[in-house]
């Protein structure tokens, strides 16, 4: 079951990194990384649920949160530079 | 080590006990809440020293007098709210399934201005945060003065459907998190609107 | 069992996401794909983790929960509003545009001129 919620989370990286890849300006390629970061957010619960054991979550906030910086400095950057 | 004072609210109407408690207080309070649930294990250790480092955050960096409001809960009216919220967002994840599988796409977008008076700059963030999470709406651009939200909408069939929907979503914040002063204000500032819509209406 | 029915409902969701952010026309279009699907999808697998982890760190995965919640309406936000004033790029408004021509002047917070 786990390997089957994996697939669907590849697929998902997939589809963000096509985005991430052909996305003509740099607030799709932005948006497709938040979106990476969800996916591998995700990943790294299930893993989490196969082992059983806790030991890296912390790791799902500190994604979420160097995601929102990032996306906070690259929108103030196309701001003032254009995409 | 903090005094929670529980009074009964004024006006009359609403006769439920709300939560009044100083600023810095609550600050403290969420800084030390955060710090523990970073440390997944609530020892006394933990809780001193998040006590310690929260009092040093907030007073390092000190939100300046004239913006500290006096935080207000009001039980039944924020559980109307969450529910609303809860509702929208299964509603606007239903709506993007459907959009995002048809083939053919319905999908017209717009840009419609939203004035929201009678509102702090606070609830309108926390308005425009909220709006985020609602079906087809996203908020592109805010002004502070006058309180307006520019909100983007995927699926716009009328103008004032959106006006409406982000009203009401005003409304049911305000009730449930804003002070006595506020509610009298967009409910003032509502009222007014309704009644020069239908005036409108009335007008050939 | 039902975690991992939930963690799947939530990886569905990302990928529905996935799926809007190709398909959509336009940023903004694809900004609303992003922020919601994917955001929900994520408390799903959240919660969905919590009933397969031991109870100490469910506090990690409230969090997380958290702060995703509060940081990507933010962050659509931001990014919205720049690709709309940038140069490079043209939304694409079907209806009506009630911002076209609007100049909205940053403000001097009270935060930002404290020493």
């Amino acid at each position: 079951m786990t390997t089957v919620i994996l697939v669907v989370l590849a697929l998902a990286a997939v589809g963000f990194t096509y985005r991430l890849l052909v996305g003509p300006s740099l607030s799709d390629r932005v948006l497709a990384i938040e979106g990476l970061l969800v996916a591998g957010a995700s990943a790294i619960c299930v893993n989490a649920m196969r082992t059983g054991s806790g030991e890296y979550l912390v790791v799902v906030v500190v994604l979420t949160l160097v995601g929102f910086v990032s996306t906070a400095v690259v929108a103030r950057f196309i701001e003032g530079r254009g995409a | 080590m903090s005094d929670v004072q529980r009074r009964r609210d004024t006006p009359r109407r609403w006769h439920l006990p709300s939560l009044l408690m100083p600023a810095s207080l609550v600050h403290v309070a969420v800084l030390v809440v955060l710090w523990l649930l970073l440390w997944d294990r609530f020892t006394i250790g933990n809780l001193l020293s998040g006590i310690v480092v929260a009092v040093v955050l907030v007073i390092g960096f000190p939100i300046p007098r004239q913006r500290q409001k006096r935080l207000t809960l009001r039980p039944v009216p924020t559980v109307r709210f969450v529910a609303h919220v809860v509702r929208k967002v299964v509603e606007s994840n239903v709506w993007l399934t459907r959009e995002v599988v048809s083939r053919r796409s319905r999908i017209r977008t717009g840009i419609v201005a939203t004035p929201l008076d009678g509102c702090s700059p606070e609830l309108l963030t926390f308005v425009a945060n909220v709006i985020a999470l609602t079906p087809g709406s996203m908020v592109v651009e805010a002004s502070a003065s006058p309180p307006v939200l520019y909100v983007h909408v995927l699926d716009l069939r009328s103008i004032e459907e959106v006006r409406d929907d982000v009203h009401r979503l005003e409304r049911l914040a305000v009730h449930a998190f804003g002070s006595v002063d506020a509610i009298a204000a967009v409910d003032r500032v509502q009222a007014e609107r309704r009644r020069r819509r239908i005036e409108e209406d009335d007008t050939p | 069992m039902i975690g991992e029915v939930l963690a799947l409902a939530g990886a569905l969701l990302t990928l529905l996401a996935a799926i809007g952010v190709v398909r959509f026309r336009d940023v903004l279009e694809r900004m609303h794909a992003v922020t919601k699907a994917s955001t929900v999808g994520l408390l799903f697998v959240l919660i969905g983790t919590a009933f397969a982890v031991p109870a100490g760190d469910i506090t990690t995965l409230v969090l997380a929960g958290l702060s995703q919640l509060v940081t990507m309406p933010v962050g659509a936000f931001l990014i919205g509003r720049a690709t709309y004033r940038a140069e490079g790029i043209e939304p694409r408004v079907d209806v009506v545009d009630e911002l076209a021509g609007v100049e909205v002047a940053a403000e001097e917070g009270p935060l930002t001129t404290e020493g």
